[in-house]
C-alpha cells in the first residue's frame, strides 16, 4: 500500500479508489451469492430484532463492508461469513493508509508503540464501545502495528535497525505476547485469533524479525 | 516453409538445432534471430555457411521481438517457430505442414519431448510432458481449444500471425498469449503428435522453478488479457467458454487443491488409521500409473520410466503446486498494475527491420549453464517483485488453509500469518 501511495503519479484518493474498485466487486458478488442462498433457506434479515426496517437497513453492510452484516443463524452461514472480517480490516486499513502513512513518517516508532498500546486497550475491553464498533476497532488495533511494519519495510527503515536491538525488541515483545497467551488461554486453546493482545504482540515481533532479516529485500 | 529460431546465448545448442532443421524432408529456409547474445551464437551459425540459413542480429529485446523480426524476414506463407535448444526429427517440419491444408487452421502445436532424461528431474519432466501432451492436449484438441502452441515446436500461418499483430510482450508466456489471440481471431489451432521436437528440459530445481513461475504467471496474465473471449461470438467465444474454463479448471483450480492430498496423507498417517490412509494414497497412485502408462503407450514410449512416478508424487508435484501458488498470490495481490515494470526500458534501439517496437525480458527458458546469466529468469523478481515477500505470502496462505482444515490453534503461534499478511499489504 505504501508503495502505491508513493508512486506519485496518482493522488492518495485515486490510489484508495483504485484499491476499492478492485476489492469491492468480488465482495459484492460473494455477498449476492451468500445472501440469496440464505434467503432461499428461509432466513430473513430482521431475525436479529429491531424491526423489519432496521434489519434490512443493516443489509447495507453487505455492500459497504465496514461492519458485520446480518447473516443466518446456521453453521454454514457462520463459516462462510467468518473471513469477511479480514476484508473489512483490509478495507479500513486502505482507507486510513494515507493518514497513517503521514503520521508514521513523522514519528515511526511512536505510532507503532501507539498501536501496540491500542491492542492492549482492545484486549482490556475498557472502552465502552458498542459491539458493532468494537469488532473492527479490535481488528485494527491488533494488526495496526504489523501494517505499519509494512510501511517501515517499504521505507527501508526495518532493515536499517541495528540487528541486535531489533532482535532484542522483537524477542521482548514476543515474550510479552507469548506470556499473555499462556496466561489467558481461551476455549480454543492457545489460539491467537481470539486473544487480541497476544496476536498483536506475537505477530509484531515475528514480522519484525522476518522483515529486519530480509537480506534480499529491495523496496517491496 | 520458413523456420524461425530465436536464440539468446545458445552457442552450445544452436548448431545442432540448425543442422537438425536443414536435414528436414520438407524444404525449408532457416532464419536464426540472435537476440543480442553475449556469446558466439551468431558466429556459430554463420560459420556453418549453409545455404538457406540466414542469421540476423538485433540488440537484446526479448523473445517476442526476436520472433517478430524472424516473422518479418520469413519468405514463405507458413512459419515454424522453434527454440534454440530444440532438435527436430527429419519428418517434424513435414508433419507440421500437413494440417494447414485446412484453410481455417492458423497454428499447429507440435509434440515437445524431453531430450535429457538421464537424471531423475529429467525423467519426472518427461513423464509430466507425456501425460500433459497426450492426455490434456488431446482433450483440448478434440474440443478445438488448444490453449498453447509451445514455443519449442509450433507452426503458424503467416497471414494469421499478421492478423493478430504478431507476438506481444505483454505477458511472460508469449506462446500462450499468441495462441489465445489466434483463437480470438477465429483461427483453428490443432495438435500434431508426430511433429516431435526434442528439447532440453531444465536440469536444476532452480532453473525449473524459474521456468514454471514464468509459465504459470504468464498463463494467468494471458488468460486475464483474453478474458473477453468469454463473451465473444463464434470460434473466439467457443474458445473463451470452453478453453479458458478448462484451463482455469485444470491448470489453476485442481493443482491448487493438490496440496490437500499431501496434507491429508500426513494427517491420516499421524492421526488416523495409517493403513487405510496408505491404501487410499496407493489407490490414487494406481490411477496415476494407469493414466501414465496409457499416455506412454499412445506416444510409443517405454513403460520403464514409470518407476519414477511414485517419487514424482512425493517430491515433484509439490514443487509444481508451490510455484503455482506463488504465482497466484503474486497475481492476486496487485501484480496487474506492475506488469509493465517487468519490461526492461531504456534499452531499445532501432530494430533492424520494421516490426512493432517491443521491448521485453528475454523469456527463453535456456537450460544449461547459460540460464544463470539470463535476464529472463530474474527480471520479474528484480524489477517488479520481491521473491522473499512472495514467499512469505505463500507460506501465510498455506498456514491459513491448514489452520482452517485441521483447527490446530498452535499454528497461529508457529506462524502468525495474519500479521504477516497485513504487514505485506501495508508495504
Amino acid at each position: 500500500m505504501a508503495r502505491s501511495l508513493d508512486r506519485g503519479d496518482r493522488s492518495a484518493t485515486a490510489v484508495v479508489r483504485a484499491r476499492m474498485r478492485r476489492l469491492l466487486p468480488p465482495v459484492w458478488l460473494f455477498g449476492l451469492v451468500v445472501v440469496v442462498a440464505m434467503l432461499l433457506s428461509g432466513w430473513r434479515p430482521d431475525e436479529d430484532g429491531g424491526g423489519q426496517a432496521a434489519g434490512w437497513a443493516r443489509m447495507v453492510f453487505w455492500i459497504v463492508p465496514i461492519s458485520e452484516p446480518p447473516f443466518a443463524d446456521a453453521d454454514w452461514a457462520r463459516q462462510i461469513v467468518a473471513p469477511l472480517w479480514y476484508i473489512r480490516a483490509y478495507l479500513l486499513f486502505v482507507i486510513l493508509s494515507p493518514l497513517l502513512l503521514r503520521v508514521f513518517r513523522k514519528a515511526p516508532w511512536i505510532s507503532v508503540a501507539a498501536f501496540l498500546a491500542l491492542a492492549a486497550l482492545a484486549q482490556s475491553e475498557l472502552l465502552p464501545l458498542p459491539a458493532r464498533v468494537a469488532a473492527p476497532f479490535t481488528d485494527l488495533a491488533t494488526f495496526g502495528a504489523c501494517w505499519l511494519l509494512g510501511f517501515a519495510h517499504r521505507d527501508g527503515l526495518a532493515r536499517r535497525l541495528p540487528a541486535a536491538g531489533a532482535g532484542a525488541a522483537a524477542v521482548a515483545v514476543m515474550a510479552v505476547g507469548g506470556w499473555f497467551v499462556l496466561a489467558h488461554p481461551t476455549e480454543e486453546g492457545y489460539d491467537l485469533g481470539s486473544i487480541p493482545l497476544g496476536q498483536a504482540f506475537w505477530s509484531f515481533g515475528f514480522v519484525l524479525l522476518l522483515l529486519r532479516f530480509d537480506r534480499r529485500a529491495t523496496a517491496g | 516453409m520458413s523456420v524461425v529460431i530465436p536464440a539468446y546465448n545458445e552457442e552450445k545448442c544452436i548448431v545442432q538445432t540448425v543442422l537438425s532443421v536443414v536435414k528436414s524432408e520438407h524444404p525449408v529456409e532457416v532464419v536464426v534471430v540472435d537476440d543480442g547474445s553475449t556469446d558466439g551464437t551468431a558466429e556459430a551459425v554463420a560459420s556453418l555457411a549453409l545455404p538457406g540459413v540466414t542469421v540476423v542480429r538485433q540488440p537484446n529485446r526479448g523473445k517476442p521481438a526476436a520472433l517478430n523480426t524472424g516473422m518479418a524476414l520469413a519468405r514463405y506463407p507458413l512459419i515454424v517457430m522453434m527454440d534454440g535448444d530444440t532438435v527436430f526429427e527429419p519428418a517434424t517440419v513435414h508433419h507440421l505442414v500437413q494440417p494447414f491444408a485446412d484453410r481455417r487452421v492458423g497454428a499447429v502445436a507440435g509434440n515437445t519431448k524431453v531430450g535429457n532424461r538421464g537424471r531423475l528431474l529429467g525423467t519426472w519432466q518427461h513423464l509430466e510432458y507425456v501425460m500433459g501432451l497426450n492426455l490434456d492436449r488431446r482433450m483440448y484438441d478434440v474440443l478445438g481449444c488448444i490453449p498453447t502452441v509451445p514455443g519449442a515446436v509450433g507452426a503458424f500461418r503467416r497471414s494469421a500471425l499478421r492478423h493478430v499483430g504478431g507476438l506481444s510482450d505483454e505477458t511472460l508466456a508469449e506462446d500462450t498469449d499468441l495462441t489465445m489471440a489466434l483463437h480470438r481471431g477465429g483461427w483453428q489451432v490443432v495438435y500434431e503428435e508426430r511433429a516431435r521436437g526434442w528439447t532440453e528440459a531444465p536440469a536444476t530445481v532452480g532453473q525449473l522453478w524459474r521456468q514454471r513461475y514464468r509459465w504459470s504467471y504468464g498463463t494467468l496474465q494471458a488468460m486475464w488479457k483474453h478474458r473477453h473471449a468469454l463473451v465473444e461470438r463464434g470460434h473466439a467465444g467457443h474458445f473463451g467458454r470452453y478453453g479458458l474454463g478448462l484451463v482455469v479448471l485444470f491448470t489453476v483450480l485442481t493443482p491448487l487443491l493438490a496440496p490437500l492430498i499431501d496434507l491429508f496423507l500426513v494427517y491420516g498417517l499421524l492421526f488416523q488409521d495409517p493403513a487405510r490412509t496408505a491404501l487410499a494414497w496407493g489407490a490414487l497412485l494406481g490411477v496415476q500409473l494407469l493414466c501414465a502408462a496409457y499416455a506412454l503407450r499412445l506416444d510409443g514410449e517405454k513403460l520403464r520410466v514409470l518407476w519414477a512416478l511414485p517419487l514424482q508424487q512425493l517430491f515433484y508435484r509439490q514443487l509444481l503446486y508451490t510455484v503455482l501458488l506463488q504465482s497466484c498470490t503474486t497475481a492476486l495481490t496487485g501484480a496487474r498494475l506492475r506488469w509493465h515494470k517487468l519490461r526492461r526500458t531504456g534499452k531499445v534501439t532501432a530494430p533492424p527491420v520494421s516490426v512493432p517496437p517491443l521491448s521485453a525480458p528475454q523469456p527463453v527458458p535456456a537450460p544449461g549453464p547459460v540460464a544463470a546469466v539470463q535476464p529472463a529468469a530474474s527480471v520479474p523478481h528484480k524489477k517488479g517483485r520481491n521473491l522473499y515477500l512472495d514467499f512469505l505470502r505463500a507460506v501465510a496462505l498455506i498456514r491459513v488453509v491448514t489452520y482452517h482444515t485441521f483447527n490446530w490453534a498452535w499454528l497461529t503461534l508457529a506462524f502468525p500469518a495474519l500479521g504477516v499478511m497485513f504487514a505485506l499489504a501495508g508495504s
